[in-house]
């Protein structure tokens, strides 16, 4: 073992280790805005776990989008909430007698099949090759020929998503000035989910 | 101690575990953020998965099309998200309630 | 300015666009000025069509653009065929640029008056830019693809014009009658050209001259798809027995009218021919039917349209009829003059010029009177109108008297011209002497029409109210019939060349190559005659004594009409009825199109729909019972049972699993969803 793959373990192991960790801290701290921490840590490990593997442009995207971004909007959103705490795991009442066994079965289901499968190599896959650094050069092609459907696919969703979440929550001007015609006042609030 | 080489095993099995963390996390919290926190962690268990095949089991010229998948799922996600926290903002607006077992309107 | 060429349809098509789309915001904007739109497109087109035939006549090679459409791939045999988009511009399209882009800004000024105050103002103009636009493409066209478009384009437009005022039925009548007419007509002439593209790889026309001229195309071919081309060119340019919509097309604004018997509808069969006319002069050795080859058909029809529309015109008592049975006329003139052979073809071509001009300055004098007299048609009711309409008059008698051959108007060296070449033909081969004859008649009815029109309607005094109140036209409207009236006499000028070098005659002539003269032409290679005064002095004579005529009947009124009527009755009958054509069509074609659609509609309402309707009903009554006896039964007591099942088992059991816990659903799903994830695996994977 050289020193390089030495380095390559070690690296590995403390980056999945935190990533864990910061996992465990999601389901098992009582306050949320100590979870929403934890996921952040979390999804800035998986980021180093994306560096490991060559994957630039995702760890990239992955500390922009997700840790800069959804984290964010996360923390943004408890702070708009003023139930702070749910006591975690321990303070939920039957659903943990449920779901601990659940999830348990999950794992060791999950973990059988990834252990026993016979896992179809390449030869040198897990190698970088030297053309790793046009990793986003491919990304972009790719996005743009074989997977052009699903790319403008995705935009439309994000588009729905997007005019779909300004009206959920947006503020709802008939309850609030209480000024306007009954009529009017029905038919808006039918249109949200009430 | 002398450990195999990290590779594709390790990647899934640390994937399961963080699924695991995340299902946990959606069945017993009773914050509804927390939910959401919950769902982002097995989505980002996936993407785990999608890159290690992308690279582990592609051959040297790298082929990315896990790469490609994952990136979308963190669109997805992110829609996913702005749609989540609009629902739950707005319905606490409506009803002073985040726990999601609180939300029985419909029961019976 | 020969490169520029192409711009010039463009220009009007520019104009259509900008009316149709912005036509009513801009009304709004500008007023009745938007029809200055459609002058300046048409008008802008001027000085690049004057520009090109300068330079062509200095000697300037003619242009040609070309670009690939439509790549079609290997045919057979291996020649390649593709279909391009070409223009052309030689000395016959530099003539007829420059004819149509004149008369056309002529008409379109007049049209602003003429039309004051309609509720569709500007399509109007849209539609007259189309339409000029369309036959300037038509004339540019180099191959048979984009003539064809041209020529569908002139044709819709007429339809959209002629059923301008849609509200009356006689007009949408008239433009079905005319789109239909033409429709029939033009299958002839795709086959025609479908015929020659199955010889030759390619529709451009040059090569399609030069492989027939070659031989690769048969003789035989080549004839019968000449005879089939005019066929369309028949329908276009009225020809008889096609001629039917012509005079119905009066029906339409008579700018209009002015634009398809001028400028572009029915110059465009004349042009065809002259375009083509290659094709008819290599199959003039192989006849087409009954012996007679494909130019001579031409020549026929011609001679008898010439004739059958004289005599129709002579009866007509609306004066635009008159005009149009006049244009059939004098089509038929070109048409004859064209089946000459090349000796006729620079004359054809110069009558479709000059006829266009004055033509069109006739059609808009009538159309100013019937302005001044206040909508009024018929002949019968005007009369008197000299005095009040001093401007319409005058021009009125420039173009009749152009139209029946007075020197030295442009009708007289145009028609001479015509002549000449049916005299020495007829020197050559002395059964032409039926066609000079038959011309000379027409020539005397043209003239006393003509002058049965001017005197109807201007001498003696005013037989209606409206007549009498009649007033002169704007001077919008009378400035065009002044510059039209001008260019009527001054085109004399290009007529007197003929007494000299024939210049015109081999400027239109450039591409009839010398080796045209092939056997059965023979010494008709280039007219290289001079003044015929043989010839001019007849026809002078024959255009004289028919306006002598009509002037002693309808102006001094030595003979009485009514004595006329009584002692040519069946003749006057039968004019009166257009000779039965109309009635003739409307029994056969329409009448025959109607029973189909009948015997269709009966097939497909007592027979289809009767076997569907059969089927339904004893679908209905057989199956009905057994499904509501299995109904009432079978099914409901399956539902009854069901319902009491489901409900005893949610009163007992299954309402305390629904207790409207979201995660307990999710961990209950998650546990299923595990345990069958690891059975497939188990049975999947490890084979057990």
């Amino acid at each position: 073992m050289t020193w390089a793959d030495w380095f390559d373990q070690l690296a590995f192991f403390v980056v999945a280790g935190i990533t864990i960790v910061a996992a465990a801290g999601v389901v098992f701290v009582p306050r949320i805005i100590h979870a929403c921490l934890c996921l952040l840590v979390a999804l800035i490990g998986i980021a180093g776990l994306y560096g490991l593997m060559a994957a630039h442009l995702l760890l990239a995207i992955q500390l922009l989008v997700y840790a800069g971004g959804i984290a964010v909007l996360i923390l943004f959103a408890i702070m708009l909430l003023h139930r702070r705490s749910d006591g975690g795991i321990l303070g939920g009442t039957r659903n943990l007698i449920i779901g601990l066994p659940a999830t348990v079965i999950v794992w060791f289901v999950v973990a059988a099949a990834v252990i026993f499968s016979k896992w179809h190599y390449l030869p040198g896959g897990g190698t970088v090759s030297p053309q790793a650094d046009s990793n986003v050069r491919i990304i972009g092609e790719l996005l743009l020929s074989r997977h052009l459907l699903a790319f403008e696919l995705v935009s439309v969703v994000m588009l729905m998503a997007l005019v779909g979440a300004i009206i959920i929550a947006r503020e709802d001007r008939s309850t609030d000035s209480g000024q306007q015609v009954a009529g009017q006042q029905t038919g808006e609030s039918g249109g949200n989910a009430q | 101690m002398i450990l195999p080489p990290v590779g594709l095993l390790h990647y899934l099995i640390l994937s399961v575990c963080l699924f695991c963390f995340g299902l946990l996390a959606v069945i017993t919290r009773r914050h509804a953020i927390g939910i959401l926190l919950g769902i982002e962690l097995m989505l980002n268990s996936a993407n785990i998965n999608l890159v290690a095949f992308s690279h582990f089991l592609s051959p040297p010229h790298p082929v990315l099309d896990g790469q490609v998948f994952a990136l979308m799922v963190i669109a997805l996600a992110a829609c996913e998200a702005a749609v989540g926290l609009a629902i739950i903002l707005r319905f606490y607006r409506q009803t002073t309630v985040t726990d999601v077992a609180d939300a029985k309107l419909l029961k019976w | 300015m020969l490169e520029l060429a192409w711009i010039i349809p463009l220009l009007s098509f520019a104009a259509c666009a900008v009316l149709l789309f912005f036509g009513s915001t801009l009304q709004r904007r500008m007023g009745e000025a938007v029809g200055w739109i459609s002058v300046a497109g048409i008008a802008a087109g001027i000085p690049l069509a004057v520009g090109s035939l300068v330079e062509l006549a200095r000697g300037a090679t003619p242009v040609h653009y070309s670009f690939l459409w439509a790549p079609l791939g290997v045919r057979l045999g291996g020649a390649s065929s593709n279909l391009h988009f070409g223009l052309a511009v030689d000395a016959l399209a530099a003539v007829m640029l420059v004819m149509v882009t004149v008369v056309a800004s002529c008409i379109v000024v007049y049209s602003i008056g003429y039309m004051h105050g309609d509720k569709r103002y500007s399509r109007f103009f849209a539609y007259m830019s189309l339409f000029t636009g369309s036959m300037l493409l038509l004339v540019l066209a180099d191959n048979f693809l984009v003539l064809y478009v041209g020529w569908e384009l002139v044709g819709l437009c007429s339809y959209l014009l002629i059923g301008f005022w849609f509200e009356r039925r006689s007009a949408a009548n008239a433009a079905k009658k005319a789109f239909i007419t033409t429709r029939i007509a033009d299958v002839g002439f795709a086959v025609g050209i479908l015929m020659l593209f199955s010889y030759v790889p390619s529709l451009n026309f040059a090569e399609v001259f030069a492989a027939a001229r070659a031989g690769l195309i048969p003789v035989t071919i080549v004839g019968v798809a000449a005879a089939f081309l005019f066929i369309g060119a028949m329908g276009k340019s009225a020809q008889f027995p096609l001629h039917t919509w012509l005079p119905d097309a009066m029906e339409g604004p008579t700018p209009v009218s002015a634009l398809i018997h001028a400028a572009t509808m029915v110059a465009a069969g004349v042009y065809m021919v002259a375009r083509l006319f290659p094709l008819f002069i290599i199959s003039f050795g192989s006849a087409v039917l009954w012996g007679v080859p494909a130019l001579l058909i031409v020549g026929i029809i011609g001679l008898i349209t010439a004739l059958v529309a004289a005599t129709l015109g002579l009866v007509q008592s609306d004066i635009k009829r008159v005009l149009a049975y006049s244009t059939i006329s004098q089509l038929g003139y070109m048409m004859a003059a064209l089946g000459m052979g090349v000796v006729g073809f620079a004359a054809a071509v110069l009558h479709l010029i000059v006829h266009a001009f004055f033509k069109a300055l006739l059609f808009m004098c009538s159309g100013s009177v019937i302005h001044g007299c206040n909508g009024e048609q018929d002949m019968r009711n005007m009369g008197g109108l000299a005095k009040r309409m001093p401007v319409t008059y005058w021009t009125t008698w420039a173009g009749a008297l152009a139209l029946a051959g007075i020197f030295p108007l442009a009708g007289f060296w145009s028609k001479d011209h015509m002549m000449a070449a049916v005299w020495d033909q007829s020197l050559a081969q002395p059964v032409y002497w039926i066609f000079f004859l038959g011309l000379e008649l027409a020539a005397i009815m043209t003239a006393a029409y003509i002058g049965r029109m001017c005197f109807l309607t201007f001498a003696g005094t005013a037989r209606s109210e409206a007549a009498g109140e009649a007033h002169e036209s704007p001077a919008v409207m009378t400035v065009p019939l002044v510059i039209l009236a001008t260019f009527t006499v001054l085109l004399g000028i290009v007529g007197m060349q003929f007494i000299g070098g024939n210049l015109f005659n081999s400027f239109v002539s450039t591409e009839m190559p010398g080796s045209m003269a092939v056997a059965g032409l023979h010494g008709l290679a280039h007219g290289e005659h001079g003044f015929n005064w043989a010839v001019a002095g007849i026809s002078t004579l024959m255009a004289l004594s028919g306006l002598l005529i009509s002037a002693v009947i309808y102006k001094y009124r030595l003979v009485d009409t009514g004595l006329l009527k009584r002692y040519l009755a069946p003749w006057y009958r039968a004019a009166l009825n257009r000779y039965y054509i109309d009635d003739f069509f409307q029994a056969t074609v329409v009448r025959g199109t109607l029973a189909l659609a009948e015997v269709t509609r009966i097939c497909d309402k007592y027979i289809i729909d009767g076997t569907v309707n059969a089927v339904g009903w004893g679908t209905r009554v057989v199956v009905a019972t057994v499904i509501r006896l299995f109904d009432d039964f079978v099914i409901d007591g399956a539902i009854n049972v069901g319902a009491w099942v489901t409900g005893f088992v949610g009163r007992t059991s299954a309402r305390a699993v629904h207790n409207g816990e979201v995660q307990e659903y999710i961990a209950g799903f998650v546990v299923i969803a595990a345990g069958l994830a690891g059975m497939v695996y188990l049975v999947v994977m490890l084979g057990w």
